[in-house]
């Protein structure tokens, strides 16, 4: 009885179009009624030690920091500087776009804010330099995902403060498959445009390599903010939170005096942040209600004595949960994805044995790829309105799926070689 | 009800302000614990207590104007598919959903929120009456609710606000 009613209620609550923490709160606490024994002060208390952490307090200052460096013209800046690197390669600013997601998500954390801030320098000047839309689109969605997996990245901070797992360790994975994610967009570009030239117009300037490398200076300021907000992570100097809090302070700093961030930018940051904030906030919220409900009736370890008795391989198990998740990318954004999948998915998938910094970075992979999986896709909404429509959902998500394809690939990638999430922490704590 | 939906707009944007200048708290007093702890070997043993409490008050006071502003994470899927009127009949049933949790919410706070009235119950290290910050909890859930149902009585500034994410 109890898996038909989270399942009915779940799907019921959610469907009407409620505030999903409030789908998820309703559900955990009718659980805790019926099911526990009318225990639903738990729910209380669970709620005010979730969020009475230290940790998940990193999670509004990278919101914060994020906010920041869009509000300052930041991104133009560091568009403008990696414009010339590929210009003799074929693809031109596709693969800028790449590699400024790839810059950017190291210090936004967020693949919406990646794929916004990026989007909105690159389309224009791309539609108006004759960039195929469709393929401008799709690469900056497919980019946009690199804000969810190049730490500091939201989702491991998420993922880490609710399964507590370490997040300096988290961040340290996450480095090689999103640079890996990164070089599989830009192969698929290069060779999509080698084979057909008129995706890309043809660039008659020849800029040398020092000139190249000049341009390149000018952004030192945020490679010294990743390098400082990471480092201080990495070498055990500052823990997430006090990085967040540092950087936002240095991100503020910087966007006065380098970008265009103005006293009243930073307050409308601050508040739009706290709103971001409240809204993954509230999901987090109703996600501690249900886990508590169903941690205190033992469902993950009945769940997982049920597929150690049914014979499957922990392989075979991976494989259904891959599935689901694509399949439930389609209908919730990515971090709310995990959010309220993390109670039952993490003791299952550890508890067959699979490493939990691994498993942080696989499902950071799984949840990047409902980001560009229409109908939610919210970095394809995000782009289709930036386009003003030029390129309809349809078309964006036409796009976006060799991206798809190759997220799935890194799934696969990452499965085959764990070593690629687990070399870094290894070698680093 | 124009003073009503006045009241309600000034209530949870001035509660958004206050949630800013709580967020805002929480770097400052981030960066001077840092700064403080390498600078001066003098570490606030307060900053993690304090952080967790603002944490949470940014939370609450921030989420009536979550909720105003139609910005909650929510599956929109089947609304994109239906008519007017199904929209309607399903805005109601989001609606009441919204309302039962903030409601029960609200109900199981009480109890909660009056032991550590009586009890004065204070943090561990910085000794701060711990009441105040957990009333932040049913205050903003019993508001949070009222701007839900709110929102179902102006459907124009539904239609113009919402903003789904999923």
């Amino acid at each position: 009885m109890f898996w038909p009613t989270l399942l009915a209620s779940l799907t019921l609550t959610a469907v009407t179009g409620a505030a999903l923490g409030a789908a998820l709160g309703l559900t955990g606490l009718l659980i805790l009624h019926f099911f526990a024994g009318g225990a639903t002060f738990l729910a209380l208390d669970a709620v005010w030690n979730a969020f009475n952490s230290f940790t998940l307090s990193a999670i509004p200052l990278f919101i914060i920091l994020g906010e920041i460096l869009l509000q300052s013209g930041i991104s133009r800046r560091v568009y403008m500087a990696l414009t010339p690197v590929f210009q003799r390669v074929p693809g031109g600013l596709l693969h800028t776009n790449i590699a400024v997601c790839t810059v950017f998500g190291a210090v936004s954390g967020s693949s919406m804010s990646t794929a916004a801030a990026v989007g909105s320098v690159a389309y224009p000047e791309m539609a108006r330099l004759g960039y195929h839309r469709p393929m401008v689109v799709g690469s900056l969605a497919g980019g946009g995902t690199l804000g969810l997996l190049i730490p500091p990245s939201l989702s491991l901070l998420i993922y880490g403060a609710l399964t507590e797992t370490s997040i300096g360790r988290l961040f340290m994975a996450g480095i090689l498959p999103g640079l890996m994610m990164s070089a599989l967009f830009m192969a698929y570009i290069f060779v999509r445009c080698a084979r057909d030239r008129s995706l890309y117009p043809g660039d008659g300037s020849r800029l040398s390599l020092v000139s190249v490398l000049k341009g390149l200076v000018p952004i030192w300021p945020v490679v010294l903010l990743i390098l400082a907000v990471m480092g201080s992570i990495v070498l055990g100097i500052a823990t997430p939170t006090e990085a967040a809090g540092v950087g936002v302070a240095a991100a503020a700093l910087i966007s006065a005096i380098w970008g265009d961030l103005t006293v009243k930018g930073l307050m409308a940051s601050l508040y739009r942040s706290v709103l971001t904030y409240a809204a993954i906030g509230f999901v987090v919220l109703g996600a501690v209600v249900l886990a508590q409900s169903v941690a205190i009736l033992g469902v993950p370890q009945a769940l997982l004595n049920t597929v150690r008795q049914s014979g499957l391989d922990a392989y075979s198990v991976l494989i259904i949960v891959v599935a689901i998740y694509v399949l439930l990318g389609c209908l919730f954004d990515g971090l709310s994805l995990m959010i309220m999948t993390l109670p039952i998915v993490f003791p299952l998938l550890t508890g067959l044995g699979f490493d939990a910094i691994w498993l942080g970075v696989l499902i950071t992979i799984m949840i990047e790829i409902g980001q560009v999986t229409p109908p939610v896709g919210l970095n394809l909404s995000v782009l289709v309105a930036i386009t003003e429509d030029e390129v309809g959902l349809g078309r964006a998500a036409m796009a976006a799926i060799p991206y798809w394809l190759l997220l799935l690939l890194g799934v696969v990638l990452l499965t085959l070689f764990p070593q690629l999430a687990l070399v870094l922490p290894e070698l680093v704590f | 009800m124009r003073v009503l939906d006045a009241g309600l707009r000034a209530v949870a944007a001035g509660l958004a302000v206050l949630a800013a200048a709580c967020a805002c708290a929480m770097v400052v007093l981030v960066v001077l614990s840092v700064a403080m702890r390498h600078l001066a070997n003098a570490p606030f043993r307060f900053t993690e207590e304090l952080v967790g409490l603002l944490l949470c008050a940014t939370l609450f006071l921030a989420l009536p104007q979550v909720t105003l502003a139609g910005s909650h994470v929510r599956v929109d899927l089947l609304q994109r598919y239906l008519g007017r009127r199904g929209r309607t009949v399903l805005g109601v049933l989001a609606a009441a959903v919204m309302v039962a949790f903030c409601l029960w919410f609200t109900i199981e706070a009480m109890p909660w929120l009056d032991f550590a009235f009586r009890r004065n119950l204070k943090s561990e290290a910085s000794r701060l009456l711990l009441y105040p910050w957990m009333a932040t909890a049913p205050l903003s859930l019993a508001l949070t609710g009222l701007c839900a149902i709110h929102r179902l009585a102006r459907p124009t500034a539904q239609a113009s606000g919402d903003q789904a994410d999923g």
